[in-house]
């Protein structure tokens, strides 16, 4: 049933705004910027917008306060807050609301200034009760009992995490929107400061100020629109806990399951996809990931990874933007997965475009390791 | 559950380290915490 959906919506235009630094900018203002960059890309008006789907890390209500700011009365709103992951949510239930006719043009939109607000970590999400009084580090602490949990059943090593670091940054490296750039080897990983064991604070996403949007409508429509469109072949969601102590297996994640039915709502393999975007928070996270999903069996993301596999130039192009860990992360970074899979698919990559690059597989990641949704996007051959 | 070792420098913490739950104090409030068995 779900697979009634491929190819009926495209995502036709992509925008971002302050990535990196952005000082005096707030969160919702960078957001609009994103948003309207977005609507010119696809050649669309804000007005024609119905369809608006947000969530950040300092609005409540987040379609309120957008829909307020950029002066809109949306008649199909959707402010689901899974994380990071939000909005791969989003991309599932505005192509829903969209092949349903709730809507004609749906906004999807997110913003932060976390970096020149105050440089930390912005998040709204509650203390758990069975956790708080420990006083974990979050999220740090969470990803660092992962990491020491998979080092330990699997042999996975610092230096295998170190080469997930090094692989982004060597993509940002070509990217002229990526904010940390320049040389990055396994030993400066390994020497950084020691912040969460076992990762350091090169195994930590970027803090910065950034926002993205995408705007999608019908497979009609998006023919006769600006850009070339980028088809939305399927997605699929799965939560298995929200705070790491509730967590079944510390090296499994949700990902087992959205990524599989993802895949069968489009109708691919996962020796289809020429482009992996996975929420790479901390390097723990494209590891299990890369397991998850399949791209290799459990366990052996680590030594998959090694040898610059996921680097430009190796067997598999992961996070091609630079990542979380060395591109753009303010807060929530999974429109940012978006944006460089439409980037490729349309071919605008430049320097580190993928080829051939017709089927993106794009993975966030929300709270603790806890929402996992995948999404399948293609090129125009794949439909 | 999510708890911590107590009476070793963090470094020497091991997954499989034989340890022994203690109730201790936090806060105010009782909580499982865990020394060296």
């Amino acid at each position: 049933m779900a697979r009634a959906l491929k190819g009926k919506v495209a995502v036709v235009g992509i925008g971002t705004a302050g990535m990196g630094e952005a000082p005096g900018r707030s969160a919702i203002e960078l957001l609009a910027e994103a948003a309207l960059a977005a609507l010119d890309d696809a050649g669309l008006s804000l007005a024609e917008v119905d369809g608006l789907f947000a969530a950040t890390s300092v609005h409540a209500f987040p379609t309120l306060s957008v829909g307020e700011y950029l002066g809109i009365r949306p008649r199909f709103f959707d402010g689901t807050n899974v994380g990071g992951s939000s909005f791969e949510a989003h991309l599932l239930h505005a192509a829903i609301a969209l092949e349903a006719g709730f809507c004609d043009v749906a906004l999807i939109a997110y913003g932060s200034n976390q970096r020149t607000a105050g440089g930390k970590f912005v998040s709204f999400s509650e203390p758990y009760a069975w956790e708080a009084p420990y006083k974990p580090r979050v999220p740090l602490t969470a990803y660092a009992l992962a990491a020491s949990r998979h080092m330990h059943v699997y042999g996975t090593t610092r230096e295998m995490l170190a080469e997930v670091a090094v692989a982004a940054r060597a993509w940002a490296n070509l990217n002229p929107q990526a904010f940390a750039k320049g040389p990055l080897t396994i030993e400066d990983v390994l020497a950084s400061r020691m912040v969460s064991d076992p990762l350091t604070v090169l195994d930590c996403c970027l803090v910065t100020d950034g926002a993205a949007a995408c705007v999608l409508t019908r497979a009609d429509r998006a023919r006769d629109l600006r850009k070339p469109p980028v088809y939305y072949l399927g997605a699929a969601g799965a939560q298995w806990h929200r705070a790491i102590s509730s967590m079944p297996d510390l090296t499994i994640t949700a990902a087992a399951e959205s990524g599989p039915r993802a895949l069968a709502h489009a109708g691919v393999s996962i020796g289809d996809v020429n482009l992996a975007m996975l929420y790479d928070a901390f390097t723990i996270n494209t590891i299990l990931f890369l397991e998850d999903l399949g791209f290799c069996p459990k366990g052996e993301g680590g030594r998959f990874v090694q040898g610059g596999a996921i680097a430009p130039g190796g067997k598999l192009a992961v996070n091609t933007n630079g990542g979380g860990l060395s591109c753009v992360h303010p807060g929530m970074y999974g429109l940012f997965l978006i944006v460089e899979a439409v980037t490729q698919l349309r071919g605008e990559a430049g320097e580190r475009q993928v080829r051939p690059c017709d089927i993106a597989l794009v993975h966030g990641n929300g709270g603790a390791l806890s929402s996992q949704v995948t999404a399948i996007l293609g090129s125009a051959r794949t439909v | 559950m999510m708890s911590r070792v107590e009476g070793i420098p963090p470094a020497e913490v091991r997954i499989g380290l034989r340890v022994k739950a203690r109730i201790a104090t936090i806060d105010g409030a009782p909580q499982v915490v865990f020394d060296p068995a």
